[in-house]
């Protein structure tokens, strides 16, 4: 689904992403692991668009995205979240999963004056389905609390929860586990699967390797954005390179 | 080539103005832009000193230095110190430091008058030189002296002592500070204290050549800013230079396009270099968002 | 009487200025020094169009409005660029540029001597009392665009401006062209200013660049910020509060020679006050 091949970053003289290739299988859990600083954010950013002066090539789809603006990229069906779950602080809870509904967007002046009743429209509708999500994770109440007032664990909720408002096809979770308590884990979990279960595509970066082992089908294994291994977690395990790496850090 | 000279001259008071202007923005991550207006208070103290008790040039322009020095640490310890440990953002010091900026700029208004004041080196008219074709008058030369004096002095204070080591450390790697065994604290204290004496320096010096008024204020911190952002906030070389090629830009536009148009020409650099390079000459810092 | 309604027009005419300024800066994070030199283009454009071509007043409004808006808009690619603090010091720059502008460009601004004899709208010229006329258009005007503001904000285009405002990434992220909204609000945040400052002329009917320095933009700030960012109710409580300001001064028998300066004074002391203790202002749904 995803083809990432020969990806080369530097920053300041700096090789941040070392001739980096691999490819995502549709419909399933593949884990990126390294150790701290390997450059698993930074792929995410790169294959999102937020950086956009790495060189290579980055297909979804057999479509060239390397380069394009990020909000373009989202539209293709990519979304991510972000491993300090940055919400957006000073507006609503509700407000925050309206702002990752597909149905809002092109909003324009026009549709504001000229198309008011189709907006009202879309704006009810994914007003609905994020008060239906916020329900299901039992937050309903913090609806209308402004998002800077959650709790770390409700921030990354509302954060996953954004990827359920978006129509996304290929999400991109970084350490949506990282600082939660074991109850929020199995919570997190339970929407992990659920996002498969409903068709999606899973990239997921962890540093818990019970979790991975648990949960991903395939794994990526990066250091100084270099790919070390790439297989099943078992298989990965067992690679010597793999071991030095976790061992020399 | 005169022109080039009259850029260098003015350009190397920018660069100090620039220079103290940047030192500040690295060690506490935001912008003071009271900055240009305690030096004023610095000047109007040196005319005062000079005019009343007949106080030669030099001394004036160290004791005027001084009072900038008791402005700008008071700024630190009554205005930002407080609102730092509050959290407030640097948007949000950098606003206030715009409100103290307007009353000590209105103050001065008040107690000196909004006529612009000269400044001179002494009571007696004195020659210019020349040479190469070009003519340098006395208070160019004593601008460009001072300038090349506060350099040396500064590179010297930077490089050697424990304290400057401290202050270029903090720019990058706060972690290394605490090697050298200094507070934090005492770190920005210096660097307050090192800001505001070369701000007043090179406004008394730059006085020389335009005098002084209350609205100098904006006009002095608006162009240390510029100098900071083209040779790269955080970089004394590069502010240098960059205070070097602002003054030079300027004169050359105020030749090709006319006098009025000097402070345009410089915001119009400032937008090219920020589209263009926006991390500066030599840089440390981004103040574009990465996109 | 005439005093009265002179202040009333004033406090119209900056809210409807201020409503501009916080719809850049209070609901979608564009700390902006630039709207004064919006109103002047607004002023300027108004007196050129109307007294140098001879247009009328409708005309000369809307090409005034058109033409800041042009300027709004390529001023906002560079700007756009910029992180909240630089973006602020950046636009304080271009409002030195206007003022440089409205300054030397002889032709069309007459330069420090200004532009005088500048006429209100013909309809109101017909009323008994035309001053009385321009308030209540004015006032209509205020309405309408606080009408059409409230539709914007509570629609899901103001949903996507305020997550710019919080965060472009992840806005960016969510699907938004966070750049290009945050285009279009600057962009028509110039035209309330626009406006602004077409009135101004009519009402005050001879301007000079003097009135269009900085200090006129930094005055819409702290208005924008003491009313409350991120406030409709609150731009015009700023506004109002800040044309009151000059005349509580006066009623303290502070002599008019140093009123210009306390005036200044209690904007920078307002401003500290605000940032230390309430920086949302007090209607404000947003602290910077």
């Amino acid at each position: 689904m995803l083809k990432v091949h020969n990806i080369n970053l530097s920053l300041g003289g700096l090789k941040i992403l070392n001739d980096l290739s691999f490819e995502i299988e549709e419909g399933k859990i593949t884990g990126l692991i390294g150790p701290n600083g390997a450059g698993k954010s930074t792929v995410f950013n790169v294959v999102t668009g937020l950086i956009s002066f790495a060189t290579g090539s980055v297909q979804l789809r057999k479509q060239d995205i390397l380069g394009a603006p990020s909000y373009q990229v989202s539209r293709m069906g990519i979304m991510r979240t972000f491993q300090d779950a940055q919400v957006l602080p000073q507006i609503s809870v509700l407000e925050n999963l309206i702002s990752a509904s597909p149905l809002i967007r092109d909003a324009s002046l026009f549709q504001v004056f000229f198309r008011p009743k189709m907006m009202e429209r879309m704006k009810a509708e994914a007003a609905e389905k994020a008060r239906e999500l916020l329900k299901k994770v039992g937050i309903e109440e913090k609806s209308n609390v402004l998002a800077q007032d959650l709790s770390y664990g409700q921030s990354k909720l509302v954060e996953i929860l954004k990827v359920f408002m978006s129509d996304a096809e290929l999400v991109f979770l970084d350490e949506p586990f990282s600082g939660l308590y074991p109850e929020m884990i199995k919570v997190i979990k339970g929407l992990v699967y659920e996002l498969i279960e409903s068709g999606r595509t899973v990239v997921l970066v962890e540093h818990n390797m019970k979790l991975i082992e648990e949960v991903c089908d395939h794994v990526v294994v990066l250091d100084f954005g270099t790919k070390l291994a790439e297989g099943k977690f078992e298989e990965v395990r067992e690679n010597k390179d793999v071991v030095n790496a976790y061992l020399g850090h | 080539m005169q022109i080039l000279l009259n850029g260098l001259i003015v350009g190397s008071a920018y660069a100090l103005m620039g220079v103290g202007f940047s030192l500040i923005y690295s060690t506490v991550r935001y912008f003071n832009l009271a900055y240009g207006v305690i030096a004023v208070w610095g000047v109007y103290v040196l005319l005062f000193l000079m005019e009343r008790f007949a106080v030669p040039f030099p001394i004036a322009v160290f004791l005027g230095a001084l009072v900038s020095i008791v402005f700008g640490l008071g700024s630190y310890v009554l205005l930002f110190r407080p609102m730092y440990r509050r959290k407030s953002s640097p948007l949000v010091i950098m606003v206030a430091s715009f409100g103290l900026l307007i009353i000590l700029q209105n103050f001065a208004s008040l107690v000196w008058g909004d006529t612009t004041k000269s400044v001179s080196l002494s009571d007696q008219i004195l020659k210019g030189y020349e040479f190469f074709g070009m003519f340098i008058t006395a208070n160019q030369l004593a601008i460009a002296v001072t300038a090349v004096l506060m350099v040396v002095l500064l590179e010297l204070f930077l490089q050697k002592t424990k304290i400057g080591m401290a202050i270029r450390a903090i720019g990058d790697n706060q972690e290394l500070t605490k090697v050298l065994g200094i507070k934090t604290e005492t770190i920005i204290l210096w660097v307050y204290v090192l800001g505001s004496f070369l701000s007043a320096v090179s406004a008394s010096m730059y006085a020389l050549e335009i005098g002084v008024k209350p609205t100098y204020g904006v006009f002095f911190v608006i162009k240390a800013f510029i100098a900071a952002i083209i040779g790269g906030l955080g970089s004394v070389r590069g502010t240098l230079l960059g205070g070097l090629i602002l003054g030079i830009a300027e004169n050359f536009g105020v030749y090709v396009f006319g006098g009025q148009w000097q402070d345009t020409v410089a915001f119009v650099l400032l937008a090219v270099v920020l589209l263009w390079k926006p991390e500066g000459v030599f840089s440390k810092r981004r103040l574009v968002s990465i996109e | 009487m005439d005093y009265l309604l002179h202040i009333s027009i004033l406090a119209a005419i900056y809210s409807l200025a201020v409503l501009g300024q916080n719809y850049a800066s209070g609901f979608t994070g564009l700390v902006s020094l630039n709207h004064g030199a919006f109103m002047g283009m607004g002023a300027y454009g108004l007196a050129y169009f109307m007294k140098t071509q001879g247009l009328s007043y409708p005309v000369s409004f809307f090409l005034a409005a058109l033409i800041t808006a042009i300027v709004a808009w390529i001023v906002s690619f560079p700007l756009l660029k910029l992180k909240d603090d630089a973006f602020v010091l950046v636009s304080f720059g271009f409002s030195f540029i206007g003022y440089n502008v409205f300054l030397n460009w002889q032709s069309v601004t007459n330069g420090a001597i200004g532009l005088k004899g500048i006429a209100l709208p013909e309809f109101v010229k017909t009323w008994e009392n035309p001053k009385l006329g321009f308030f209540i258009f004015i006032l209509a005007v205020l309405l309408v665009s606080l009408w059409s503001l409230k539709k914007i904000l509570d629609s899901s285009y103001g949903v996507i401006i305020r997550a710019t405002r919080e965060n472009q990434r992840v806005t960016q992220v969510s699907g938004h062209d966070a750049d290009g909204y945050r285009r279009s609000v600057f962009v028509l945040s110039s035209v309330f200013a626009s406006f602004a400052g077409s009135f101004l002329a009519s009402h005050i009917s001879a301007i000079d660049p003097l009135l269009f320095q900085y200090h006129l933009s930094v005055l819409l700030l702290v208005m924008a910020i003491l009313g409350g960012l991120a406030s409709l109710r609150g731009s015009v409580l700023g506004a109002v509060l800040l044309i009151l300001l000059p005349e509580a001064l006066r009623f303290l028998g502070l002599p008019s020679s140093v009123l210009a300066q306390c005036q200044q004074i209690s904007y920078g002391m307002i401003l500290i006050l605000l940032m230390y203790w309430r920086p949302k202002g007090l209607l404000g749904e947003y602290s910077i």
